[in-house]
């Protein structure tokens, strides 16, 4: 495994280090949003003067994460992160097809993706479940609950 | 102490409805701390949209019981399988896995319930006591102290956590600037929502707690797709011996007082509380060496200690409206939903509330002892069902969740950035649990940071000048100081002792 001190090209770029430029750039962003909205002073404080306060924190703590926090804790993409990209685009597809088809249908197809493509079930084992919990969840929500769903054409809700 | 309020805080914990979704809570509770995957940050979030319809004190008895309920089962898989189902009992791994090598998981179960069950009503009982001067305490508080108090829970709650303290502050700094985003309440103006309209009333909590804890989790989980766990430890003896049971009622008492103490302080909770009680044993043992090689001692301390705590983590809540934790920062959003501001005032604005959820509590811990001790077996065989089916029926029901807190697809949109921003975050080695507690009290801070300003006319001077800040100040420096004291002692502890295996990888941020 390899240790902090590990010298070489790649030094910088470390994932350890790279994973800085997450509150550098939020904090960056921050600062200037607030300062527009208005600082004020600290006797009479502006509506910005917390974001901006908050910002140049983050901006602050950017620098030991960069430079003193080397903890083995982040974890570089693997193949297995392509899995989670195509459940991310599954989600994604799932909100129009839901308003699209409504529930029952929309749910069935992301629970056959995830059960079959990501958890590797059986097709028929698949099949059922997805559809069985869908109409399930569509039920509980629709019609016990009644949370005025997105047009359902099966009518479920 | 007011005898009628607790009379009266039982009448309300043992209605019918109440006694049912106690039980139920407990039940949720025990079950989802076995299965590794998702924690009760998780289901609490995924739950919320189910407790609209509750009464206010019927919700929180049962998002109170899944709490505890979960300090009970995350036990079960520490002591069988080495995988602790929630952070608390990462502890009991080191004794308890042992004793279930040894042959004894019956006994380690059976403790580990009997050590809950006396944590919890002892810290119950306490909590009647502490409760009321606390409040009244906590009623005299002006903006500024409760600023500095906000900051100091916020700030602890990053030194406690299991990851770099660096990045937990980092997001408890993001949390507070995402809290930001909306109408500012002192003027009106819309801050930071980037020309979306949705986003006037700044982000629900819901949405974003449901993200990050429950679809962060999975989409996590996705990436590294554990195999199906099997169980082979047979529990045929159940009942520890007399002998195990005098040797842990050492413990027990002492993890009983010590988790109480610790569950008070903002940030205090379960994970801090099990740690030290394990410590506090083993420095204490005349056979030191034993820990970790199945000391019964190992399992009853920290285990009395998880639960007396996470009991008395219910007084900073209740009484201060301080959450010390995700789940209790859950709790005290589920609240916020149904109309109650957790504070000084509950006490007296819903005591149906407060002293209902405190009766409950030692309700709730006597259905876990019945549920426990015999059904042990029975919750051992969830552990069949894989995340690979639970995953995507937890995900389909969030995004649900979701679209019924306003009847838009526009949450259902932002509570898949929120489980990306979870997923990167849990990569990027940054805990989740500070990023939505200061989330939540992100606009807390700022409006109390605000008045204290604005009334003082001394800027920042103000701090300087209320005794009680000051010296909350202090403790706050103080505790950032204290870092550099604890790696140096903590690195001679790790070289001194002859510890035992840890388990590879533990849940952080459930």
């Amino acid at each position: 495994m390899k240790t902090e001190h590990d010298a070489g090209p790649g030094r910088w770029l470390r994932p350890s280090r790279a994973i800085a430029l997450g509150p550098l750039i939020i904090g960056g962003f921050a600062i200037p949003q607030g300062a527009a909205l208005g600082v004020g002073g600290f006797t009479r404080p502006g509506p910005g003067l917390y974001p901006v306060i908050v910002g140049v924190a983050l901006v602050i703590l950017a620098l030991p994460i960069f430079f003193i926090d080397h903890a083995n804790d982040v974890e570089t993409f693997t193949r297995g992160s392509l899995r989670t990209a195509v459940g991310v685009l599954s989600l994604a597809l799932f909100v129009p097809l839901w308003q699209l088809v409504g529930l029952t249908i929309a749910g069935s197809a992301l629970l056959f993706a995830w059960l079959r493509f990501l958890g590797r079930e059986r097709v028929l084992v698949a099949a059922l479940l997805s559809v069985a919990v869908s109409a399930c969840f569509a039920l509980i929500f629709g019609t016990l609950l009644e949370v005025p769903l997105p047009h359902d054409p099966l009518g479920i809700p | 102490m007011d005898l009628n309020s607790i009379l009266y805080g039982f009448e309300v914990a043992l209605h019918p409805t109440n006694l049912i979704f106690v039980f139920l809570g407990v039940l949720i509770g025990t079950a989802i701390g076995v299965l590794p995957g998702l924690g009760p940050s998780a289901t609490i979030a995924l739950l919320l949209p189910i407790t609209y319809t509750m009464a206010p004190e019927t919700a929180l008895i049962m998002l109170a019981g899944i709490y505890y309920g979960s300090m009970y089962g995350g036990t079960i898989t520490s002591v069988l399988l080495n995988l602790p189902g929630e952070a608390a009992s990462v502890i009991t791994t080191l004794d308890g896995y042992q004793m279930a090598v040894r042959g004894r998981a019956g006994q380690a179960l059976s403790i580990a319930a009997i050590g809950s069950f006396i944590g919890g009503m002892v810290s119950v009982a306490a909590l009647i006591f502490v409760a009321p001067p606390l409040a009244a305490l906590a009623i005299r508080i002006g903006p500024p102290e409760f600023a500095v108090l906000t900051l100091l829970g916020i700030a602890l709650i990053t030194r406690l956590g299991t990851g770099s303290t660096w990045k937990s502050l980092a997001a408890a700094a993001f949390g507070l600037l995402l809290g930001t985003v909306g109408q500012d309440i002192f003027t009106g103006e819309q801050r930071l929502i980037g020309g979306v309209l949705e986003l006037a009333d700044g982000f629900d909590f819901v949405v974003v707690a449901i993200g990050v804890f429950g679809i962060g989790e999975i989409l996590h989980n996705c990436e590294n797709t554990a195999a199906g766990v099997a169980i082979r430890t047979k529990l045929r003896e159940f009942l520890p011996s007399r002998k195990e049971m005098k040797t842990s009622a050492g413990p027990i008492a002492r993890g009983s007082a010590l988790g109480f103490g610790i569950g008070l302080l903002p940030g205090g909770g379960g994970v801090l509380s099990s740690i030290i009680s394990y410590a506090w044993e083993k420095a204490r043992s005349k056979t030191p060496e034993r820990f970790g090689r199945g000391a019964i001692e190992g399992v009853a301390g920290p285990e009395t200690a998880n639960n007396a705590s996470s009991t008395s983590a219910f007084v900073p809540l209740l009484t201060l409206g301080l959450p010390s934790n995700a789940v209790l920062a859950l709790l005290y959003g589920a609240l916020l939903i149904q109309g109650i501001t957790p504070g000084p005032q509950l006490m007296h604005t819903s005591p149906a509330v407060f002293w209902g959820v405190i009766a409950s509590m030692a309700i709730g811990n006597v259905f876990l002892i019945i549920l426990n001790l015999p059904l042990v077996g029975v919750f051992t065989q969830l552990l069949r069902i894989r995340m690979s089916v639970l995953g995507p029926a937890a995900i389909l029901i969030s995004l649900i969740g979701a679209y019924s807190l306003a009847n838009r697809l526009f949450d259902v949109w932002l509570v898949i950035v929120f489980g990306v921003l979870g997923y990167l975050m849990r990569k990027g080695g940054f805990d989740a649990a500070p990023f939505v507690i200061a989330f939540i009290l992100g606009p807390i801070m700022e409006t109390s940071f605000r008045q204290s300003l604005v009334m003082s006319g001394a800027g920042i001077g103000v701090y300087l000048q209320r005794p009680a800040a000051l010296a909350m100040l202090v403790l706050l420096v103080a505790v950032f100081a204290a870092a550099p004291l604890k790696r140096r002692f903590g690195g001679r502890r790790r070289a001194a002792g002859d510890r035992p295996e840890q388990p590879e990888s533990t849940p952080t941020s459930r």
